[in-house]
């Protein structure tokens, strides 16, 4: 409690007591030059300190070794991309990617859509929306336990193997098969993002001029017609942010692999493979290399992302 | 004691220049009206003067003291702004008691305050109501009575009453001019509307880009404009011009040009005399041309003879415009029972006692 | 359109509505059901019979509370969430208003690289703050993690503060200055009102990012039991307990609790927050 109340309160308090202070004791000319200093202080102090050095520094040790003692040049480059469990993750983060941004945008329109037609909308979409306030952590215990895996013969307790065996199927260890367990936990992403996706696209879809529609109603066009040629060109926009974020999402997906199967059983992806070298192996170099991987596939996918976010949807 | 001063106050915003040169003396207790088309300056004004904005040459004096780097706050001036700028999450009570507080009053002198200068509005029922359960009349009174709940030594209105529909306009205005009566302070007041100038100011300064044209009584303005500009902008329907040149004959002055002549009053000045045989612009008020029909007794007219092209019956008067000539054309108020129509062609009386004259090259009056 | 031919629309939004809502609710009912039926049957059955009370208890949430030290989670949550939403709110507003409002050199400059750093990934500073944490004794203290989460979201936070506090306006502030307010007064009795929205999404999404944080914390907080928050303790739940589902489907549902209260309270507030703050690094 008292440390609740010292964290929030110390930063306003911060504030009061600079401001008091240059009121006070600075001359009248100095204090408009002096202010938006002491209000920006705190700010550019912690980014600097959080964000610019850090991400230099992690440049830098990059190409040191795994103790950072030595220069090393792209060697932890280089070695990332000869090493066949660094492909896997290269190559399963790109099935994350494909999956996950596929299906929750197409999903999430198609919801937009068909809700938009009934009367009792807001409760499929607030059921659907419902897991976007749910942790990685929660929503892995909840899918862990779907796909619980019993022996054959004994009661199964995970709700996707009891509906197979009561269809007479064998029972399946969907985390530890490797033809599965990665759309085992591609799914969970889904089940997490599909809710996001609708909201936005559901928004633009609203945002779209009855008269439009029904002008095109007139001029002979089907509903499907209507859908493909009218609707989503004009929310092209707002599909291109909602990919880019989920992009950006899934790009750096850690938790969901971390507590399901820790990035075993050929289910590693770039950023729980990183955890393992900081954590796991002591490689400084490559972890670092790894990071720096991710921010050059960041970057272009923020700037699309920033410019498209500033026109639509915000307020 | 002048109560704001300008000492060749000049304001540029990289190239532009916003306000050249602007020295005005404003007394105690005067109204003030700055008037111009837009862009000219006149807001420009007001922020240097409440510390918005800061000068890039010259003084401004509020009292005796020198404010230009002064903050707004120490100077102790209330501003009403064109949108009202009315803070949407207080109520009109803390929209008024905010300065006060600011101030470090008292609840309960804040309140007593607060009261009177609600009763003075009259918006003693809208305390407790926000900005935006009023309506735009109201919003206007609450903006206004913001200001005069701080008593300031100056108020400054940024044209408070452009968002009014017309008929509140009328009404807000006398109310400004009373206030203005019983708070016995110094108002000023930017407007592009000259009938608010003409109606509210006991003093007009029009600007025109930034340079200071004339500032002087709205009388004086009306009836002796000091250049071209000022004779333009001020009057509507706005005074026609014709170009012509000065001439002597049979002992009097006359203004000629292709369409008409006029006779000079016989009372004109040595300086008009400089100007025979000279090219000349004349000034002549819609209002100075009348129907023959329906002259004021004892008028001394000139005949303007021309072809009426459309007419436009206010009730009050009627609107004619006419074409002289090729290509001069004239605008003329007439007599609301004058029977002219589309189409005539008519001979016009002149007031010959009221022409202006205008030198063409510096467009400056010749009195 | 004609009633029949809704039939398919109206199908497929409960299958899918269903499809959404089973995991959570197999979870909150598994929550409540003694250990031994957990383990020996499907959650579904007891929908055989599903008024017989005697089949659920509230057993669970106390052992897992308990002696599974969830209940110590849950304060530590709140004690990491609360400073690392407050400190950013108030440091980025402080700043968004001097990036609005303030004049000086450099300004706009300045808010370009700020929102620049929008794009670094919090991976890249894993590893240089981790051995400054180490050097300064940061790591495992709640300071450690309230800084990291304040630092990290200043960029998202200033950059919507600043773009909210700048549309407000302008004569409002001018108002202000006329009326005799200084910046501080100007800021904490006309901006910050005014802002309440754009504070509230912020503060929303910032609460919930935290709330439901995994990432940060291990890296930040270690394996510290006593300063865990919920998101490690149910990870290390399910790496040691992982067949005990009785306990891990309670714990669940006690980390998500608290996000779902404030979805169902602020849920206005809580979609503003997620799609402003969709472009979080």
């Amino acid at each position: 409690m008292l440390a609740i109340l010292v964290g929030s309160g110390g930063v306003v308090a911060l504030f009061y007591g600079a401001n008091a202070l240059v009121e006070r004791f600075a001359p009248g000319r100095l204090k408009g030059r002096i202010l938006p200093w002491v209000y920006l202080a705190p700010a550019l102090l912690l980014l600097v300190a959080y964000l610019v050095i850090p991400t230099v520094l992690t440049v830098y040790v990059s190409l040191l070794d795994a103790r950072s003692q030595s220069f090393v040049g792209f060697s932890n480059y280089i070695s990332l991309f000869a090493d066949p469990s660094m492909g896997e993750a290269f190559r399963n983060n790109i099935f994350w990617l494909v999956g996950v941004t596929g299906v929750s945008v197409s999903l999430g329109l198609l919801i937009a859509v068909l809700a938009d037609r009934v009367g009792y909308e807001p409760l499929p979409k607030t059921l659907i929306f419902l897991p976007m306030a749910i942790s990685f952590v929660g929503a892995s215990v909840i899918w862990k336990f779907i796909y619980a895996f019993r022996p054959a013969g004994t009661a199964q307790i995970g709700l996707l193997n009891g509906v197979i065996t009561s269809l007479g199927f064998e029972p399946v260890g969907w985390l530890v098969e490797r033809s599965l367990n990665n759309f085992a936990l591609i799914a969970i992403m889904i089940w997490l993002q599909t809710g996001f996706c609708m909201v936005l696209l559901s928004a633009a879809v609203k945002g779209i001029p009855q008269e439009m529609i029904e002008a095109a109603r007139i001029d002979g066009a089907n509903e499907v017609q209507i859908f493909w040629r009218i609707v989503v060109p004009m929310i092209r926009s707002t599909i291109l942010v909602v990919s880019t974020t989920t992009v950006l999402l899934v790009l750096k997906v850690f938790d969901i692999v971390y507590v399901m199967t820790a990035g075993n059983q050929g289910t590693e992806v770039i950023a729980s493979r990183m955890f393992k070298e900081m954590f796991s192996f002591r490689h400084y170099g490559r972890g670092s290399a790894i990071a720096v991987m991710l921010l050059l596939a960041v970057i272009p996918i923020m700037v699309v992302n920033i410019r498209e976010f500033r026109q639509p949807t915000t307020r | 004691m002048p109560s704001v001063t300008f000492k060749s106050v000049t304001k540029r915003y990289s190239e532009f220049v916003a306000l050249r040169d602007l020295d005005i003396e404003i007394g105690d207790r005067e109204f003030l009206v700055f008037v111009g088309p837009s862009g000219c300056g006149k807001t420009t004004t007001l922020r240097l003067l409440a510390g918005l904005d800061s000068v890039t040459a010259g003084d401004i004096y509020i009292g005796d003291r020198r404010v230009n780097e002064l903050a707004s706050r120490d100077r102790d001036i209330a501003m009403v702004f064109q949108s009202y700028a009315l803070y949407p999450h207080m109520t009109v009570y803390d929209n008024m008691a905010f300065s006060l507080e600011l101030q470090g009053l008292g609840r309960g002198d804040i309140q007593q305050r607060v009261q009177r200068a609600a009763q003075q509005m009259g918006l003693e029922d809208l305390l407790h109501r926000k900005p935006k359960d009023l309506s735009g009349g109201q919003r206007q009174r609450v903006a206004v009575c913001r200001a005069i709940v701080r008593n300031p030594a100056v108020f400054l209105m940024d044209e408070p009453l452009s968002n009014l529909d017309a008929q509140l306009r009328v009404q807000a205005r006398t109310e400004i001019s009373r206030l203005h009566r019983e708070l016995k302070s110094t108002f000023i007041y930017v407007t592009h509307d000259q009938v608010e100038a003409m109606t509210m100011g006991t003093r007009i300064a029009i600007l025109n880009q930034g340079v200071l044209q004339q500032i002087d009584t709205p009388q004086a303005i009306y009836s002796s404009p000091k250049n071209k500009f000022v004779a333009g902008f001020i009057g509507s329907p706005a005074m026609n011009f014709f170009d012509g040149a000065l001439v002597e004959m049979t002992d009097q002055l006359w203004f000629k040009s292709d369409a008409l002549s006029l006779p000079l009053p016989p009372t004109t000045s040595a300086q008009c005399q400089r100007y025979v045989g000279q090219r000349v612009i004349c000034g002549l008020r819609p209002e100075d041309i009348h129907d023959r029909c329906y002259l004021p007794p004892g008028m001394v007219t000139a005949p303007l003879k021309g072809t009426i092209t459309h007419t436009e019956s206010m009730g009050h008067e009627v609107i004619v415009y006419l074409t002289l000539g090729d290509e001069q054309s004239c605008v003329a108020r007439v007599d609301r029972r004058s029977t002219l129509t589309l189409g005539d062609r008519v001979e016009l009386a002149v007031n010959t006692a009221v022409l202006h004259l205008f030198d063409p090259h510096t467009e400056e009056a010749i009195s | 359109m004609p009633r029949l031919a809704r039939t398919p629309i109206h199908l497929a939004l409960i299958t899918l509505s269903l499809l959404w809502t089973l995991p959570s609710l197999g979870l909150l009912i598994s929550s409540i059901r003694p250990p031994a039926d957990v383990l020996s049957s499907g959650w579904w059955t007891v929908f055989q019979h599903p008024f017989e009370f005697t089949q659920y208890s509230l057993e669970n949430y106390r052992a897992v509370l308990g002696a599974a030290g969830m209940g110590q989670a849950l304060l530590n949550s709140f004690t990491i969430a609360i400073p690392a939403t407050v400190m950013p709110i108030a440091i980025a507003a402080f700043a968004a208003y001097a990036l609005a409002w303030m004049e000086f050199p450099g300004r706009q400059w300045l808010f370009l690289a700020i929102v620049t750093l929008l794009v670094v990934p919090l991976q890249m500073t894993f590893i240089p703050l981790l051995r400054a944490y180490r050097d300064l004794g940061l790591t495992g203290t709640f300071a450690g993690v309230w800084l990291a989460h304040t630092g990290y979201s200043l960029p998202l936070g200033i950059y919507l503060l600043t773009n909210y506090i700048r549309a407000l306006p302008q004569d409002l502030i001018e108002a202000a200055a006329v009326d005799g307010a200084t910046h501080l007064k100007i800021f904490t009795r006309v901006i910050v009102p005014l802002s309440m929205p754009a504070i509230a999404s912020f503060a929303v999404f910032q609460f919930l990012w935290v709330w439901n944080d995994l990432l940060v914390a291990l890296v930040f907080l270690g394996g510290t039991p006593t300063v865990a928050p919920l998101t490690i303790t149910l990870t290390n739940l399910v790496g040691s307990r992982g067949q005990d589902w009785h306990l891990l489907t309670a714990g669940a549902f006690v980390t998500m609790t608290v996000p779902l209260l404030v979805f169902f309270a602020l849920q206005r507030y809580f979609v503003r927050g997620l799609l402003a703050g969709s472009v979080k690094g």
